[in-house]
């Protein structure tokens, strides 16, 4: 038996961080989520598994566009045509109400535990081999129950597929995403667990096989590498099954690091960004660099690079039709003060640069934005803003020293 | 502590070769007005940091010292004790020398750079000084103007080097955050992207209308194809009903052809072999009549050709032997008739006179002979017998003629003609005779002399025996001519053309062929005769069988027959018709014999069945129509790319709302980092320096003040925890307040800036009350920094407890 485990292809999600590029090449970026998720019908269709796994979050929302949702119908249209097996959940993004989705009256199609509780499926691939999906679909935002241990335990003589749309129980924050533990789902045995929601894939485990997929196509700088899906070949003998990730995504969006030791002329600066992009190129790509030593950048430099003019001029260089995103500049760890000011600057550093008191510089504009104040508590803003700090301020202060000297 | 032990001036304002000994870190200095305070003051201030002669625009807290006298030089020196180090500060003047004058630093005896000594006072400058070091009336107005900014300027000044511009560093990224984004406020970049969030979040959810929108098309699509199934089910059903009543219809007509057609049947008695019997005779009476025609006509031709036979014909043919002999006799005549010409002509040839008689009338010979005889008488009268004769002749010939008119027309009316002739030109003669002689002559061409009337006449008689003979001769033949001629006629007649006599016996010939042709070809007529007969009885014997059979099938003759025949085959043919129909009708029968007989309801029936047909057609084109407005509508909702496109520009907005807020978050971090480091470098001067303001504060106000809050602006709180800015201070309290701050900076900065703090006439607005507590405050502040007070006031010098340094109005220390 081979069969595809599919996840998060969150149709109709924008993409991130793009919007300075032409609307033409904007046009040809946005169609790869769906050039994704087609790329993996064709291959189950090629390839003709028996299985086709959609682990949640088909949609970015519970109002897709018709124009997915036809797209999708299309999708499952062509497996249903091919008699395979297509088996969906709904996610924390698309917990629509099944009667009103665009669906395919099929056998071969099943939406399973539309009522957000566990449903099991029994099928037979052509060869006879018999196997059992258990899974349920959201009908709400936020599941906080531990559904893992609602699942039903093994059914013998057949193959067990676990279906979940849900994240791993954390100890800090909201855990609303039908949290379980590894473990729980270590002791379900479960012939192979198909998981949806965390966008990164991940094997958790490896006996019994229990994967994310991971979602379709990169979004943005923070989902990075290759998208597709996991192809799981089952030795019907044995139930042993081999996992391997088949890559779909018709673009991927990459990050590089460039140490600056000394101060360069913009031009070498350009083509020497360049050319370490191309270097670590593989495939067409969206890239994100951090140049690491932006104290030695003029302040003219430091403001060029923060201008999508740049990206453009660096994107012209880049092989495979890709493109520079993102320019981040950091700063070294030190400021180029002198001594006395130097501690103090540095144990500042200790008291402002934490997360805490970066929150508190930005209660006021906390309160005028829930998403905001959301956007705030992630680390990663919160490593932005930290970043961008030392990097104005040692620019500043590297003025204002040139000045002195 | 660093104490400034020792004042020298050597020439300075009003003050000459004057010097103070300076023991405790408080010292009084006791004078009257104009005794020297204030320039005793500026001698300090400006030994340490330059004249600035002339100078009041650039340094407007330097006054003008330049000795009253004139003398040289100006200026003098300070003595520092700190610790075992004494730091000598001289500074002079002499014309030529820079406007701060010269200053010359000595440690411990020796000459250091002035560096050495500006390093441990931190390196501040004049108006650092100035500003917290000196206490006096112009000062302490300045109360309004002070602001945290100036108060942590000074004390960062402390930790950081270039402190001031780090503070404008500061500023200056507080003042990016602030144009990104304020609390309150529309304009500032992160103020905009949040309204454009809320409109383009809205924009979104108006977007995702289109899965509602989708949603019910797709619905209302659904139900109408259910209702287009229904109205397609009975449509079906109406159309078999139609269809059925066409049927109906239809066969209604054929019931009706049926029931016509059926009253048309009739039996007919018709035998099939009398009628192939009677084509048959009826073909065989026709061949027969057709030879009996045949003969008929045969016989008839040969009849024709034949024609009647002339019975004389065998007669003539009978007369062959006559003519034969007739033939012979004229042959004889002829030769004989030849031989009496041939005679007659040489008569004539001779005897021409006789024959000029000869062709005369008897009267005309007469006439001749009168003539003659008269002619003779006159010449001998000469002959008339001549024109006897002539007139004779003529009346023969006239006779003759006539009688010939009766044989043969031509040569009749021939001899009539020359009969007349002779007769008419005798009677010319008669006439024209006149002159005797030559009217004789003239008249007859005869020569009296050579005529001899009776010789004439002999000769004449002679000839007209000839002639007579030669006559006679002639009707000899002529008779035997006319008998030829006869026959001649009469095979003419026959039709036999005979163009010579000769030719008679030779046609005898033929017409005897001919007659035995004739009498043949009777015979065969004969023959044709008996064939007709047979013939004839064989039609009349097939004629009695074919009226038998006529009459048996009661028909006149074939055509009837053939009539009879045809309607039988018609009967068949409607036969076969209504059994068809029959057929057809046969379920439908019972039915149609109902309905035909009410076609109107039934055509009304039909009609409304009809109405129904296209009502429900008009219906389900109308359903078809909305359905493929509705799919149209979702093909343009399943084409809109309207969902991402404003999903993408919201994520957008988000995202650069996100780029923003890390700018703004970084400015604001960047400038509290800048904070909090000057705080550190400055050991945490400020607060420390706001602790000790309070605490002041609250003493020098007796307690009516228990707070301060040092702000942008600075607001002091009372003890009944009211709030006011400073400009709604008393005087009094407001100086209190500069005293509170100045003091606790001093105090604060004192381990960094060892300095005297200078307080020139500055508590004349303190009551009592609030002098003690000045007093109080300052004596505790003395054990850290040196205090120096210009007072007049010498209870104020008394109650400092300290031994007051006198200044006299010479500026002489007492």
């Amino acid at each position: 038996m081979k069969f595809i485990h599919l996840s998060d292809a969150h149709l109709d999600s924008p993409f991130l961080g793009l919007s300075f590029l032409p609307s033409k090449q904007f046009e040809q970026i946005k169609q790869t989520t769906e050039i994704s998720f087609k790329r993996s019908v064709d291959y189950a269709i090629d390839e003709q598994v028996d299985l086709f796994l959609i682990a949640g979050d088909t949609f970015d929302s519970i109002h897709p566009s018709p124009k997915s949702q036809v797209f999708l119908v299309q999708q499952l249209r062509r497996l249903v045509d091919h008699e395979i097996q297509v088996v969906m959940i709904l996610g924390n993004h698309d917990y629509l109400n099944p009667e009103e989705m665009l669906l395919v009256n099929s056998t071969y199609f099943k939406l399973l535990g539309q009522d957000q509780k566990i449903e099991s499926a029994n099928f037979k691939t052509k060869s006879n081999f018999e196997y059992v999906v258990h899974g349920f679909s959201y009908r709400e935002n936020h599941i906080e129950q531990d559904m893992a241990a609602q699942f039903p335990i093994k059914v013998t003589g057949k193959y067990n597929i676990g279906l979940m749309h849900a994240g791993e129980k954390m100890q800090k924050g909201h855990n609303v995403y039908a949290p379980f533990t590894l473990s729980e789902l270590k002791n379900l045995n479960y012939d192979y667990f198909a998981l949806g929601h965390i966008h990164h894939r991940q094997v958790l485990s490896e006996h019994p096989l229990i994967a994310y997929s991971g979602n379709l196509q990169g979004r943005h700088i923070n989902e990075q590498g290759a998208k597709g899906f996991d192809l799981i070949e089952v030795n019907e003998k044995t139930k042993q099954a081999q996992i391997s990730f088949i890559a779909t995504a018709p673009i991927e969006w990459h990050e590089a690091k460039f140490n600056l030791q000394q101060e360069l002329a913009l031009s070498d600066l350009i083509e020497q960004i360049a050319a370490k992009l191309n270097a670590e190129m593989q495939k067409r790509s969206l890239w994100g660099i951090n140049i690491y030593g932006s104290d030695f950048l003029t302040e003219k430099e430091a403001d060029f690079l923060q201008e999508s003019e740049a990206l453009e001029e660096i994107s012209r260089k880049l092989n495979n039709n890709s493109l520079l995103v993102r320019i981040k500049l950091h700063a070294d760890e030190n400021l180029s003060l002198n001594k006395s000011d130097q501690a103090a600057f540095n144990q500042a550093q200790k008291q402002v640069l934490n997360k805490s008191e970066i929150l508190t510089l930005g209660q006021s504009l906390a309160k005028k934005d829930d998403w905001l104040a959301d956007m705030m508590q992630d680390d990663n803003f919160v490593e932005e803003v930290k970043s961008l700090t030392q990097v104005k301020l040692g620019q500043k202060l590297k003025e204002l020293n040139d000045e002195i000297n | 502590m660093m104490k400034l032990t020792k004042i020298d001036i050597i020439h300075f304002g009003k003050l000459n070769n004057v010097s103070f000994n300076l023991k405790d870190s408080l010292t009084v200095f006791q004078g009257a007005n104009e005794a020297g305070k204030s320039t005793t003051v500026a001698f300090i201030k400006q030994v340490m940091f330059g004249f600035y002669l002339r100078n009041n625009k650039t340094a407007p807290y330097f006054e003008d010292y330049n000795p009253l006298a004139r003398v040289s030089p100006m200026g003098g020196s300070l003595t520092f004790e700190d610790g075992t180090d004494e730091y000598i500060l001289k500074r002079l003047y002499v014309k030529g020398d820079s406007k701060k004058g010269v200053l010359t630093v000595s440690l411990n005896g020796q000459q250091v750079p002035e560096e050495v000594f500006f390093e441990k006072i931190q390196n501040i400058g004049p108006k650092f000084y100035v500003d917290s070091f000196i206490f006096n009336q112009d000062t302490l107005r300045e109360i309004t103007s002070l602001s945290q900014e100036q108060l942590m300027e000074r004390i960062y000044f402390l930790g950081a080097a270039e402190s001031s511009k780090l503070l404008d560093l500061r500023d200056d990224f507080d003042k990016q955050a602030s144009e990104l984004f304020k609390k309150t406020g529309r304009n500032p970049e992160i103020n905009k992207l949040l309204k454009e969030i809320d409109k383009q979040t809205d924009k979104v959810s108006a977007a995702s209308q289109e899965f509602e929108q989708y949603h019910q098309l797709d619905q209302q699509r659904q139900n109408l194809e259910v209702q287009k199934q229904a109205v397609k089910n009975s449509l079906a059903q109406v159309e078999e009903q139609v269809q059925k009543m066409n049927t109906l219809k239809q066969q209604i007509t054929n019931y009706r052809d049926y029931q016509n057609l059926k009253k048309q049947l009739r039996q007919i008695a018709f035998s099939q072999v009398d009628f192939d019997k009677a084509q048959t005779l009826e073909l065989e009476l026709k061949n027969l009549n057709v030879s009996l025609q045949k003969l008929i006509q045969q016989f008839d031709q040969i009849t024709v050709t034949l024609g009647d036979q002339d019975l004389s014909l065998q007669d003539i043919v009978n007369q062959k032997a006559q003519v034969l002999q007739w033939e012979a006799e004229l042959k004889q005549i002829s030769q004989k008739t030849t031989a009496l010409q041939n005679e007659l002509d040489q008569l004539q040839a001779y005897q021409p006179e006789a024959f000029k008689l000869l062709v005369m009338s008897e009267t005309q010979l007469q006439e001749l002979k009168d003539d003659y005889q008269k002619a003779k008488k006159q010449a001998r009268e000469q002959a008339t017998n001549k024109m006897q004769n002539l007139n004779v002749i003529g009346i023969i010939l006239i006779i003759l003629g006539l009688l010939l008119s009766w044989l043969v027309n031509p040569i009749s009316i021939l001899l009539s003609a020359i009969g007349a002739g002779m007769l008419g030109l005798n009677w010319y003669n008669l006439h024209k005779q006149n002159d005797e002689v030559q009217a004789f002559k003239e008249k007859y061409q005869l020569s009296l002399d050579n005529f001899d009337y009776n010789e004439a006449i002999n000769q004449m008689i002679h000839i007209q025996s000839k002639q007579q003979e030669l006559a006679n001769n002639q009707s000899s033949q002529n008779s035997l001519e006319s008998n030829l001629q006869e026959v001649a006629q009469k095979l003419l007649n026959a039709g036999y053309s005979v163009d010579s006599v000769s030719q008679i016996v030779p046609i005898l010939g033929q017409v005897q062929n001919k007659i035995d042709n004739f009498n043949q070809a009777k015979q065969h007529l004969q023959d044709i005769k008996l064939q007709q007969n047979q013939l004839k009885d064989e039609i009349n014997t097939d004629q009695v069988k074919l009226n038998k059979i006529y009459v048996k099938n009661k028909v006149a003759n074939l055509e009837e027959f053939r009539e009879l025949y045809n309607r039988v085959k018609e009967q068949e043919k409607l036969q076969i018709h209504v059994a068809t129909l029959q057929n057809s009708l046969k379920d439908d029968l019972e039915q149609l014999k109902q309905l035909a007989p009410n076609e109107a309801n039934f055509m009304q029936k039909q009609k409304q069945v009809n109405n129904e047909l296209a009502n429900k057609q008009a219906d389900l084109n109308n359903l078809q129509e909305q359905i493929a407005r509705l799919k149209a509508e979702m093909a343009q909702l399943a084409d809109s790319s309207l969902v991402f496109d404003e999903k993408q520009a919201l994520a957008n907005l988000k995202s650069q709302l996100r780029e923003r807020s890390i700018q703004y978050l970084a400015n604001l971090t960047a400038a509290r980092w800048i904070a909090v480091s000057l705080d550190l470098a400055s050991n945490g001067r400020f607060p420390k320096m706001i602790k000790s303001a309070k605490e002041y504060f609250k003493l020098l106000t007796g307690g009516r003040y228990l707070d301060l809050e040092v702000d942008e602006k600075i607001k002091v709180i009372t003890k009944t925890k009211r709030k006011y800015d400073i400009q709604y201070l008393s005087r009094g309290t407001s100086e209190q307040l500069y005293f509170a701050l100045k003091l606790a900076f001093v105090e604060q900065v004192a381990d960094k800036i060892s300095l005297p703090i200078l307080i020139d006439d500055a508590f004349v607005n303190f009551d009592n009350q609030r002098t003690k507590y000045i007093v109080q405050l300052l004596k505790g502040l003395s054990s850290k920094v040196q205090v120096i007070i210009f007072t007049q006031r010498e209870e104020l010098a008394e109650s400092l407890g300290n031994e007051a340094l006198r200044l006299t109005e010479k500026g002489e220390a007492k």
